[in-house]
């Protein structure tokens, strides 16, 4: 993988309407894990089928399947939740399909390298933008979303830009420039050794 | 083994591995589906008891013809043919800031009212980035729908 930042980027943006609630983080995160687990499960087993050109889409059907299950469970645990997010599901296993095509090469090996970094990155990002534009973090429930009040009078002095869509791509860009900042030092110091 | 069979092999693995998806997929679907409905329900109906003491109890569940994914939890309030026969509409609206679940109440006229945002604290839908606009177009949206009928189960 010749640049992480902008496999994460791609991977991120259809996620962006989404991941604004630790709730919502939370929730996709699990079901990135699940994409995972299923992933592996599913390449094994095509791995000993043995289809030959099918490979690929038999892991697609098998990827869908998953996604649809992950729906249905996140249903019966979150039924309120899954009104809101059900498409986001389908929308994360898409971002899934995106980062192990673009690392095509850690896939060929039976490694899913970009995802597990890519599960904090989310819920970084979904916590900062909950507590600059809303002043709280919440959690997934049975009946909805908890939240907790951090940051105290939030409604008369916070910014809710912050929490739009618009606001999450300014934050998307100073993060890319800071990752790319840190690189860019890391790559300098050691060539200056 | 002859050519032929050596090939039947690994499809017919393929056949029996979608099967397999399938069966998981229907046993999920039919396990999971009562306490969703149940869920959904008592979700709506406490959002339905905040923005009106008199608020309609909801009834069956019903089937908006050719209306896709976004209108699967409707309900019928009031008894079928009543004067206070409504419908509730449990949807994602999605406004400035992320996706919500939202619950609009169409009475029998084809009027359709905002009834507020399900799991989410108090009652106040601006904070969550759900303007009158957002709620303008669903509105609209729900009151140029057809007559929902009654759900198959």
């Amino acid at each position: 993988m010749k640049n992480n930042t902008v496999a994460f980027l791609f991977a991120l943006c259809p996620l962006v309407p989404a991941v604004v609630r630790l709730a919502y983080g939370i929730v996709l995160a699990v079901a990135f894990l699940w994409f995972l687990l299923t992933g592996l499960g599913i390449r094994e087993l095509v791995r000993k089928l043995r289809p030959d050109d099918a490979g690929p889409y038999i892991e697609m059907v098998g990827i869908a399947a998953s996604a649809t299950l992950f729906t249905l469970a996140l249903q019966w645990l979150c039924p309120i939740l899954s009104v809101s997010l059900g498409l986001y599901v389908y929308l994360t296993a898409f971002s899934f399909i995106i980062l192990v095509s673009i690392d095509y090469g850690s896939l060929k090996n039976g490694l899913f390298i970009p995802v597990l970094p890519f599960i904090p990155m989310l819920l970084a990002f979904s916590v900062i933008r909950e507590l600059l534009g809303f002043g709280t973090v919440s959690i997934p429930t049975i009946t909805g979303i908890l939240e907790f009040t951090v940051i105290p009078g939030f409604e008369f002095w916070g910014l809710g830009f912050w929490g739009t869509a618009a606001g999450a791509f300014f934050l998307l860009g100073v993060a890319a420039w800071l990752i790319k900042f840190r690189q860019r030092k890391a790559f300098a110091a050691r060539r200056q050794a | 083994m002859t050519e032929p069979s050596k090939n039947m092999k690994p499809a017919a693995l393929t056949i029996l591995l979608f099967f397999g998806f399938f069966l998981a997929l229907a046993g999920a679907y039919l396990g999971t589906q009562e306490k969703t409905e149940a869920g959904i329900r008592a979700g709506a109906q406490k959002t339905l008891a905040a923005w009106k003491e008199n608020a309609p109890k909801l009834g069956d569940r019903l089937h908006v013809r050719k209306t896709g994914w976004s209108y699967a939890w409707v309900f019928r309030t009031g008894k079928k043919g009543a004067q206070n026969e409504g419908t509730v509409f449990v949807l994602r609206i999605t406004g400035n800031s992320g996706p919500y679940t939202g619950v609009f109440y169409k009475n029998k006229k084809g009027e359709a009212s905002f009834c507020g945002l399900a799991g989410v604290r108090g009652n106040d839908a601006s904070k969550y980035g759900i303007t009158s606009r957002v709620i303008s177009m669903w509105i609209a949206r729900i009151e140029r729908l057809g007559a929902p009928e009654e759900s198959k189960k």
